[in-house]
C-alpha cells in the first residue's frame, strides 16, 4: 500500500470512528469526481448560515491518469442563490470560490532554491470561481447529487486581460458529486 | 431569480471533467516532428531566398500573439516557418499550453518550438515531450541554412544543460552556408552561467563560423554581438513587433517588423 493510500484509508477509519463527532462539527460528506481537485476528491462541510457553507477536500489524481500522483487539498465557500421543488426533487443552486493548494516540491517554484529569491512566482496555489447545482429527492432528503462548473483564475485572468483572443467557454470545468447528510 | 437559475443551469450543461491543471499528462501530439516534415515539404516552393520569423516570450499575451499570427499569415507566401524560443507559458500548467496552443493553431504557416525556462516549471517538461517531441534539442536544414535548436534552460534542467557536446557535433556535421543557433536564454547571461561556459559556447560559436545566434527570455527586443556571430533577442509578444530573418546564399539579415 502506498503512501496515499495508506492517507485514503486513515481518513476513511478516523472518520468512521469518529462519526459522532464529526457530527456535531460537519454536516455533511462529499465525494467528487474532478472539478480541478482531483480525479476523485472527499471531503467534509459545515452550513455556516442560511446562505453559506465551508467544505475542506482532499483530492487525488492517480499518477495512471495524471502521470503522476497529483495530491490536492482544497476549501470550498458556498453562496446559495436560491432553490426550486419540483416533481419531489428539492434543487439549491449556488455559487462558490475554490482555493485549492497542490502539494510536492515540484509545484513550489517561488520557494525553490534553485532560483533567486521572487524569480518565479507562487506555483502550488489556485483559485476558482463555480456555480453549482445540488438535488435531492424530498423523501430522500439525506442523498444529494451535484455538479458544478468552474473557471480557474489562469483562465479568469487571461479572459480579462485577452478578451475576445480567448474561448473561455472552452476552459469550463465541471465536477460531479455526491453529498450525504450526517 | 429565475435567471439566475436559467443562467446556473445552462452554465452546468458546459463543461469538461477537468481532474487538475496540474497533471502531467496530455495525448501524444508531437507538433515539433509533424512541422518538421511540413517544413521540409515546403522547401519545393522557396528559392535560396526566404523568410522565417521569430517568435519568444509569449507567455499569457494572447492578444499580441494573436496579433503576431495575423501579420504572419498575411505573409505566408513569404515566411516559410516560424521558430518559437520558449515560454509559451508561465507556469509550465496544462491550462495555458492549451490556450498557447489554440493561438498558434490558427497560425498558417508551420512551426517549431524550443523550450523556455517557464516551459520547464511543474509538469511542463512533461508536457512538452508529449506535445512537441521528446527531444529538447533539435537540428533541421532548410536550403543553404542550418537550424540548431537547443535547451540552455540550465536551472530548470537536470543535467549538463546546454548539451555543447550536441550543438558541437550538429556543427561540424553541417556543410551548409549558414548556421544559426536558437535557444531561450542569452548565451552570455553572466547570472546563469560562469565565464567559462560562455567561453565554451563563444569557441563554438567562432570556430565553426556561426552568423546569428537568437535567443529569448529578456523581452525587450534587440541586437547585439556574442563572439563572432550577431546575437538577436527576439523581444516578447507584447512589445508588438516580429523578427523577421531574411536568408539568401550571401547572408541573413534581420528586421523588428513593428505590427
Amino acid at each position: 500500500m502506498n503512501l496515499i493510500s495508506s492517507r485514503v484509508a486513515l481518513f476513511c477509519v478516523l472518520f468512521f470512528l469518529s462519526h459522532n463527532s464529526f457530527a456535531r462539527k460537519f454536516d455533511y460528506l462529499k465525494l467528487q469526481h474532478a472539478g480541478e481537485i482531483g480525479y476523485y476528491a472527499i471531503g467534509i462541510g459545515k452550513q455556516v448560515s442560511r446562505i453559506y457553507s465551508i467544505e475542506f477536500f482532499w483530492g487525488l489524481v492517480p499518477k495512471e491518469i495524471g502521470g503522476r500522483n497529483i495530491e490536492t487539498t482544497a476549501m470550498k465557500n458556498f453562496w446559495k442563490l436560491g432553490d426550486l421543488e419540483k416533481w419531489n426533487i428539492s434543487s439549491d443552486f449556488y455559487s462558490g470560490i475554490n482555493i485549492y493548494y497542490v502539494r510536492g516540491s515540484r509545484y513550489q517554484t517561488s520557494r525553490d532554491n534553485r532560483y533567486p529569491e521572487g524569480y518565479y512566482r507562487i506555483g502550488a496555489l489556485r483559485g476558482q470561481l463555480f456555480l453549482g447545482a445540488d438535488f435531492s429527492h424530498i423523501l430522500h432528503g439525506k442523498h444529494h447529487f451535484y455538479m458544478e462548473s468552474g473557471m480557474n483564475d489562469i483562465i479568469l485572468i487571461n479572459t480579462l486581460n485577452n478578451g475576445n483572443s480567448i474561448e473561455y467557454q472552452n476552459y469550463i470545468s465541471l465536477a460531479l458529486g455526491y453529498r450525504y447528510d450526517f | 431569480m429565475f435567471r439566475i437559475l436559467v443562467t446556473s443551469l445552462f452554465l452546468l450543461s458546459c463543461g469538461k471533467l477537468n481532474y487538475s491543471p496540474y497533471v502531467a499528462e496530455v495525448s501524444d501530439r508531437k507538433l515539433n516532428e509533424r512541422n518538421l516534415d511540413y517544413i521540409a515539404d515546403r522547401s519545393s516552393e522557396f528559392s535560396n531566398e526566404f523568410k522565417i520569423a521569430v517568435l519568444s516570450d509569449t507567455h499569457d499575451y494572447y492578444k499580441n500573439l494573436e496579433k503576431q499570427i495575423e501579420y504572419i499569415n498575411d505573409r505566408k507566401d513569404e515566411i516559410a516557418f516560424v521558430i518559437h524560443t520558449g515560454d509559451a507559458t508561465n507556469l509550465g500548467l496544462l491550462p495555458e499550453w492549451e490556450l498557447f496552443l489554440d493561438e498558434m493553431g490558427k497560425l498558417e504557416v508551420p512551426y517549431v518550438m524550443v523550450i523556455g525556462n517557464h516551459d520547464l516549471l511543474a509538469n511542463g517538461k512533461s508536457l512538452y515531450k508529449k506535445l512537441f517531441g521528446n527531444d529538447l534539442n533539435m537540428t533541421f536544414d532548410f536550403k543553404q541554412t542550418r537550424f540548431i535548436l537547443f535547451n540552455n534552460n540550465n536551472w530548470e534542467s537536470r543535467g549538463t544543460v546546454p548539451n555543447t557536446s550536441y550543438v558541437e557535433s550538429q556543427l561540424s556535421s553541417s556543410s551548409q552556408t549558414h548556421n544559426l543557433f536558437f535557444a531561450h536564454v542569452q548565451y552570455d547571461d553572466p547570472v546563469r552561467y560562469n565565464e567559462t561556459e560562455i567561453n565554451v559556447m563563444k569557441n563554438l560559436v567562432s570556430t565553426y563560423n556561426v552568423s546569428h545566434v537568437v535567443n529569448g527570455h529578456n523581452h525587450n527586443y534587440g541586437s547585439g554581438s556574442f563572439s563572432s556571430a550577431t546575437r538577436l533577442t527576439v523581444g516578447s509578444s507584447h512589445k508588438g513587433r516580429v523578427l523577421i530573418l531574411s536568408i539568401s546564399d550571401s547572408g541573413v539579415d534581420y528586421e523588428f517588423n513593428k505590427l
